[in-house]
């Protein structure tokens, strides 16, 4: 394993890493609809 | 004679609107009362329902309901220009301003700090949500078709950190006609906000004003914005704000939201009404001289002997009043009256029905619309047909014409699928996919030239590359298809679309009211749930539910379009537009078969306005398409990229973490092949093809990129013809996505949740197994 295979695995770790919290931010903030709109309601705030 | 008698063209008087309860009280609430003249317009191609012109608007009705209005005919100019009026200048009342109404810094101001709650409230149609727009800066979906809003929509307006405004669904009254005018009545009955905009359509006022009316009871500081002045204007009509501020007690801005005009003074004056809780100026507007004076004597009578209960309620007295003679169980609930009173009430309500001569909720429409025709007859000229009106009226001679309109719809229809897989947004994905192509190659040689580790190299071009590189592919032809039916929602054509389908739809039990959710279900099934809310009969609006998700989606076309292109190139309209056709077909299969057992009766009787065409916004599309693109985008970069992420990792390690040679001993082809038994009948057996459909059920792109990783791009030789056409229909019509799946458990409950599931598993098995069967036969 070489100093880019290092950083690569870096660069894709960081990658996940950041879609998930964009996944987790996203339904906390509501900015993807849940479709409960009612109980939660956050993607129609603005 | 009876309204379903009158000719198309001739003119009548509505001399009774027979039938009962909400649907009769939503005619009495459209304006259909004792004394309206109505024209029929037009009937639809299948000769039901029929086109009215009531009180300047289109309105659309079966010709079953038409049969209880009783009528007697008039002859009326068809002319309905009006001259400018000379009339004595009104001094402006300043209501809704500070320095005149009531001297600067006198009234009961909010304690600072306070966030003002704005509820924007309006008919259906009226630009409410252009307003919206305008008020918070927001980029809220705009449509041209009634029932856009279906939940309300918070915001805050520009500029002004201490406001919140919401965005109510359009209503055309406060009674409880629909789900979601109960959304609206009960917020501004419950959340109590601080101040109500109350939009005006300025080119129907008239009927417009119904809803003004029954706000105003509400006693809670409000201010009236005219909106569509310029349209008013332009075609010759005008109205005298000064004039109508004072007969209506709370202030009248006249604004054009499209054209941003006028908002940043309604912005003044909300503020100040607001602030400062500036009700409205306290009016009778049931004239004791008017026709003996029933209807006054009744509903101050009535007001004083609820007044304890109204108050203990929490309700405004003068509206629980009117509410309780029109017998709305919702407020009769909230007041829980005693015997002794509700025997009164009756005895009262009686007197005047007989005094009147008109039943109660007739009188009480009756009262409204008199005061509403005096302030009209004062303040506004009506402005002769709108070249809008008249531009309308030719376009629907072709696209609601008896022999065009289904003719026409089917030629749209094509041509937006012929345009959007085969001519622009095909094109625009070969360019992107061309560039996708070489971007993997010069990285391919890139890592190999680096000496990068190999299974690093199969992560990034087999994993990655290849999964969100081939779902990303298909942006151009989701974006041109929503661009399409952007296009038909905006400028008004799907309103038409339900005014001629319904006939064909009550044939399957369904409204014609359910086209507009099936319609939007092309695009996404999310929004199309929800936008059943605008359905006001709970029978319709669950079958609705359950049947789009037989529309196929956009976030399909991806599995769509990589099965066609390897196995049936050069046809892809065709088997596009056939997969389209065999998911409406069987929805109508699925739809007779609910009605002939969970869902006996009738679809509810179809009231709808239809509006005039208006030509789309250009940057109200613009702003859909990049939303559309920006979500699409981000789920590529986030869902897809883990899902192919743990695809990868799952078929290139076995339950040891060693790396295997053969994703056969992988732990995800043990996971898969506990499935996959029951898959075979549908030819699907394989453990990579049952993968990939379950990860669909997350999202539906995902199918394509982990189809690009299991298989290595070699999906042609692990599948035949007819296996492929077997996974095309079983992609059509398994299970949606979760999202979709939550929205329908939001709308319906755990327990259809679940149903939708599993029915749907059931009918893409069934009908999967049944091509292969036959591909086989081939």
């Amino acid at each position: 394993m070489n100093v880019i295979d290092i950083l690569l695995i870096i660069v894709i770790a960081a990658a996940v890493l950041f879609a998930v919290r964009h996944i987790v931010k996203d339904r906390k903030n509501g900015a993807v609809c849940c479709g409960d709109c009612s109980r939660c309601g956050k993607c129609n705030k603005i | 004679m009876n309204l379903k008698e009158l000719e198309i063209g001739k003119s009548a008087k509505v001399t009774g609107v027979g039938g009962d309860g909400a649907l009769r009280q939503h005619f009495l609430d459209m304006g259909i009362i004792p004394g309206t003249v109505v024209k029929v317009v037009k009937y639809a191609p299948m000769g039901d329902p029929m086109e009215l012109q009531v009180r300047g608007y289109e309105l659309t009705l079966r010709l079953a309901d038409a049969e209880s209005i009783t009528i007697e005919p008039v002859e009326i100019q068809d002319t309905v220009s009006e001259k400018k009026r000379h009339k004595p200048k009104t001094e402006h009342p300043g209501l809704g301003e500070g320095g005149k109404f009531h001297p600067k810094g006198s009234g009961h101001p909010l304690p600072d700090g306070t966030v003002m709650k704005f509820a924007l409230v309006g008919n259906q149609n009226c630009g409410k949500t252009t307003l919206f727009n305008r008020l918070t800066g927001s980029n809220q979906h705009v449509g041209n078709f009634p029932g856009v809003t279906v939940d309300r929509k918070d915001g805050q307006i520009t500029g002004h950190s201490d406001t919140l405004v919401t965005d109510l669904p359009g209503i055309y009254s406060m009674s409880p006609y629909s789900k979601e005018e109960i959304v609206s009545r009960n917020f501004v009955l419950d959340e109590k906000p601080h101040a109500i905009i109350n939009i005006v359509d300025a080119t129907n006022v008239e009927r417009n004003l119904y809803l003004t009316m029954q706000l105003l009871e509400m006693d809670i500081p409000m201010v009236v914005a005219l909106n569509l002045m310029d349209e008013l204007t332009a075609n010759g009509g005008s109205v005298d704000v000064n004039a109508m501020e004072k007969l209506l007690g709370v202030p009248v801005v006249p604004i054009s939201a499209a054209k941003n005009s006028g908002v940043d003074e309604l912005i003044d004056h909300a503020i100040h009404i607001a602030h400062y809780q500036e009700r409205p100026v306290e009016q009778d507007y049931c004239d004791a001289s008017e026709n003996g004076g029933a209807v006054h004597r009744c509903l101050h009578a009535i007001s004083h002997l609820i007044d304890d209960h109204a108050k203990a309620a929490g309700l405004p007295v003068r509206f629980a009043a009117s509410k309780v003679i029109e017998g709305d169980p919702l407020i009769l609930k909230q007041l829980s009256l005693e015997q002794n009173e509700t025997e009164m009430v009756e005895h009262i309500v009686l007197q005047m029905e007989k005094e009147r001569k008109l039943d109660r909720s007739a009188a009480i429409a009756d009262m409204r619309f008199s005061y509403i025709h005096r302030v009209c007859r004062d303040t506004v000229i009506r402005p002769h047909e709108s070249k809008e009106h008249i531009r309308s009226r030719h376009i629907d001679k072709v696209l609601t014409g008896k022999y065009t309109a289904i003719p026409a719809f089917i030629l749209i229809m094509a041509l937006v699928f012929f345009l959007t897989f085969n001519v622009i947004g095909a094109w625009m994905q070969n360019l992107l996919e061309s560039g996708i192509d070489r971007l993997t190659a010069a990285v391919d040689r890139g890592l190999t030239s680096a000496g990068v580790n190999d299974v690093i190299h199969g992560l990034i071009i087999d994993g990655i590359f290849a999964g969100v590189g081939s779902v990303l592919s298909f942006l151009p032809i989701i974006v041109t298809l929503f661009f399409f039916l952007s296009l038909l929602e905006d400028s008004g054509y799907i309103a038409r679309v339900a005014f001629f389908m319904d006939k064909l739809l009550r044939k399957i039990g369904l409204s014609g009211r359910s086209i507009v959710p099936l319609l939007i279900g092309f695009g996404c099934t999310v929004p199309a749930v929800m936008s059943t809310r605008t359905m006001p009969s709970e029978r319709d609006r669950k079958m609705t539910i359950l049947l789009t998700p037989f529309m196929s989606c956009t976030a399909k076309l991806p599995i769509y379009g990589f099965f066609v292109s390897v196995f049936f190139p050069g046809r892809g309209a065709l088997i596009m537009t056939g997969l389209y056709l065999l998911g409406i077909v069987t929805g109508i299969l699925a739809a007779l078969l609910y009605r002939s057992t969970k869902f006996r009766g009738d679809a509810v009787p179809f009231v709808m306005e239809l509006p005039n065409y208006r030509l789309p916004g250009a940057i109200n599309v613009a702003r859909l398409l990049w939303d559309k693109a920006k979500d699409f985008l981000q789920r590529a970069f986030s869902v897809i990229l883990i899902a192919t992420i743990v695809v990868w990792f799952l078929q290139s390690f076995d339950f040891r973490l060693n790396l295997v040679n053969d994703s056969k001993d992988s732990m995800l082809a043990a996971i898969a092949g506990i499935i996959a038994p029951l898959m075979r009948p549908a030819g699907l057996g394989d453990w990579r093809i049952v993968t990939s459909l379950i990860s669909g059920f997350m999202a539906k792109e995902s199918v394509v990129s982990t189809l690009e990783i299991l298989f290595d791009g070699g999906v042609g030789n692990a599948l035949t013809s007819s296996g492929a056409a077997s996974l095309l229909v079983f992609s059509l019509l398994y299970t949606p996505c979760v999202a979709a799946i939550a929205a329908i458990k939001r709308e319906l409950g755990k327990k259809w949740a679940v149903f939708v599931v599993v029915w749907q598993c059931f009918i893409a098995w069934a009908a999967a197994t049944l091509v292969n069967a036959i591909g086989g036969l081939l």
